[in-house]
């Protein structure tokens, strides 16, 4: 299957081209050649990957090898189903929106054909990971991503807390990669492969035994460093914060669910509830990664760093929806990795907006700044709202399909847990909208004007998908449906990959 | 399965620990970087041991290939690094992690 290498390809060949691309564009003085570059590429890579849904649809798992001798327990090898796939679209059509609002919003900072370059690296990265059909394919293109990503946190290299950050965040990711690879040695010693789905089989009716737990330990720790999973958060704030916007928008919005990916490979692939109980663990780590993200949400002055503490809530509404075990649980899991990223994302592109004209992060300096800025200030409120949870946006549709999930499967303390938290954090969302909305300006606050016209549009785009998603979401609904299935239905992911 | 194959093993869990230890206690960056370097090396030693000792009398070649793969992976990561520090030092004038932390919550 030919068409799987599209996406990446076409990325990767993008990414590489860009800095030859705006240097020769620079030559004959011609502005954003890079962006507009990066921007075509997100786009075709996104139409290569829409042309697999069809293949997708009559096969179910998608395979690719390199050459037709090669099978899969020896080659490294592409394999796609839904759930993958779902992933991939997601991280393509972030990268297009923020791609699009880097045109103006980094037109001040040298640097650019990196800039784009990184930026469609990562996203190849992404797309590589959740393509993925063994572990030295998953390692690899992961760090991809990771390094690309340390580069584009530390991008505005002549600050001093992009590099403390970039530092903080490579130093606990690099961390977390070694012992994904530590742990990764002793699956292939036990099993002598590392294909998903021949550790799948060899492991289908393995009794519990601690060295599966301590595999199982390793390998979680090692992905929850890059969900940001509460004993391993320390670095979100920080990076989110000092990133670029657009790159605050992609690291919360895609980045993070990288981990959410790997851990519903780790979870529900390759191992099960009968080799490795995970409920009491996920459990505990979902109700830690809520209550810790709401709270230091509540405590920040600095907007990037307070909607990234609410990062952290949300990946804790994920977790939860992870450690239920079910499918309706992981159907809410995964639609709401895809809200969370639209909804997040939007909120950076706004907050980005708002940098972008005033200069300050600081909540005190943008009090009423909503009122100079009314297309910012109205998809703001959007995500906002969207964020805490209230009807008719999309936010709530998943939210309220993870606690129903949560209520049939019994887990009511975990139900009560994430409805208090949920209710805590509209506490900040308002507070952010009544500050920065509600109250007059002052000051040099009231002389801003409205952003450019390539930061509004996406803005306008994603709060246009958020309402739409919220009023109508059974689309999505059936995609995400369709890829928790595919991820909860292991022997089929086995047999369509071991009969190569 | 030989007396060897546990040697390793038992090498590489000392390796990984070092490298733990390394990272927990360290002051200086440059040390940090290299636990990590550390760490790595136990997974690798792993690997190559599991692909020579598993299955006397046959190497496989796939996990030998998977260790040059996350060597030279991981040298483009320690590169990264470097590049980190170095700019840490141009702003703080000193490789101490422990100065290095004026972003707070």
């Amino acid at each position: 299957m030919l068409l799987l290498i599209y996406p990446m390809l076409i990325l990767s060949v993008f990414g590489i081209l860009t800095p030859i691309i705006s240097r020769l564009a620079e030559r004959l003085s011609l502005k954003n050649i890079g962006g507009a570059w990066a921007f075509f590429g997100f786009l075709i890579a996104l139409i290569a990957d829409i042309r697999l849904i069809n293949p997708l649809r009559r096969e179910g798992v998608l395979l690719f090898t390199i050459g037709s001798s090669a099978k899969p327990p020896i080659a490294g090898f592409l394999a796609v189903d839904w759930l993958g796939y779902f992933f991939s679209l997601l991280f393509i059509t972030l990268g297009l929106i923020s791609s699009l609002y880097s045109l103006d919003y980094m037109s001040h900072d040298n640097g650019l054909e990196e800039y784009y370059s990184l930026l469609l690296l990562m996203v190849a990265g992404m797309v590589g990971l959740a393509f993925a059909g063994d572990f030295i394919t998953f390692y690899v293109f992961w760090e991809i991503m990771s390094l690309t990503s340390y580069c584009l946190v530390g991008f505005r290299r002549h600050k001093w807390e992009a590099i403390e950050a970039g530092f903080k965040y490579l130093a606990m990711s690099a961390t977390g990669t070694t012992i994904v690879l530590f742990s990764l040695s002793l699956i292939y010693g036990i099993t002598g492969t590392l294909s998903f789905a021949h550790i799948a089989a060899s492991l289908l009716k393995a009794p519990p035994s601690p060295l599966f737990s301590m595999i199982f330990i390793l390998l979680i720790i090692g992905f929850c460093v890059k969900t940001a999973a509460v004993p391993f958060h320390f670095w979100l704030p920080d990076a989110h914060q000092v990133a670029p916007s657009s790159i605050s928008a992609m690291l919360s919005g895609v980045v993070t669910k990288t981990g959410i990916y790997a851990l519903i490979r780790t979870l529900y692939l390759i191992f099960s509830l009968s080799t490795v109980n995970f409920t009491l663990l996920f459990a505990v780590l979902s109700v830690l990664t809520m209550t810790v993200g709401n709270v230091l949400a509540l405590l920040q002055k600095d907007v990037k760093r307070l909607l990234a503490c609410s990062t952290i809530g949300h990946m804790g509404y994920i977790l939860l929806a992870l450690s239920l075990g079910t499918v309706n649980g992981l159907t809410g899991g995964i639609l709401h990795v895809f809200n969370h990223a639209i909804m997040k994302g939007l909120a950076f592109l706004c907050i980005g907006a708002i940098i972008y004209v005033t200069g300050s992060r600081n909540i005190d300096d943008l009090i009423g700044v909503g009122r100079r800025m009314p297309i910012t200030s109205i998809t703001f409120a959007i995500s906002l709202l969207s964020l805490s949870g209230v009807p008719f946006f999309n936010g709530f549709i998943s939210k309220y399909l993870i606690f129903t999930a949560a209520l049939e499967a019994k887990a009511y303390l975990l139900t009560v847990i994430g409805l208090l938290n949920s209710g805590l954090s509209v506490v900040y969302y308002l507070r952010l909208i009544q500050l920065l909305m509600l109250r007059k300006p002052s000051g040099k606050i009231a002389k801003v004007k409205e952003a450019p016209i390539f930061i509004l549009i996406p803005l306008i785009v994603m709060a246009f998908l958020c309402i739409l998603f919220g009023v109508w979401p059974e689309p999505v609904y059936k995609f995400a449906r369709e890829a928790a299935i595919a991820a909860y239905s292991k022997v089929q992911y086995i047999l369509a990959v071991t009969k190569v | 399965m030989g007396f060897e194959l546990y040697v390793f093993i038992a090498s590489s869990a000392v390796l990984l620990a070092i490298g733990l230890y390394g990272l927990m206690v360290k002051r200086n960056m440059v040390k940090l970087v290299m636990s990590l370097e550390i760490m790595l090396s136990a997974a690798t030693l792993n690997f190559v041991n599991f692909a020579s000792h598993r299955i006397v009398g046959m190497i496989d070649p796939l996990a030998h290939v998977f260790a040059i793969i996350a060597i030279s992976v991981e040298a483009c990561v320690i590169g990264v690094a470097l590049t980190f520090i170095i700019n840490v030092y141009r702003h703080y004038k000193t490789l101490d992690i422990r100065k290095v932390k004026r972003l707070r919550w």
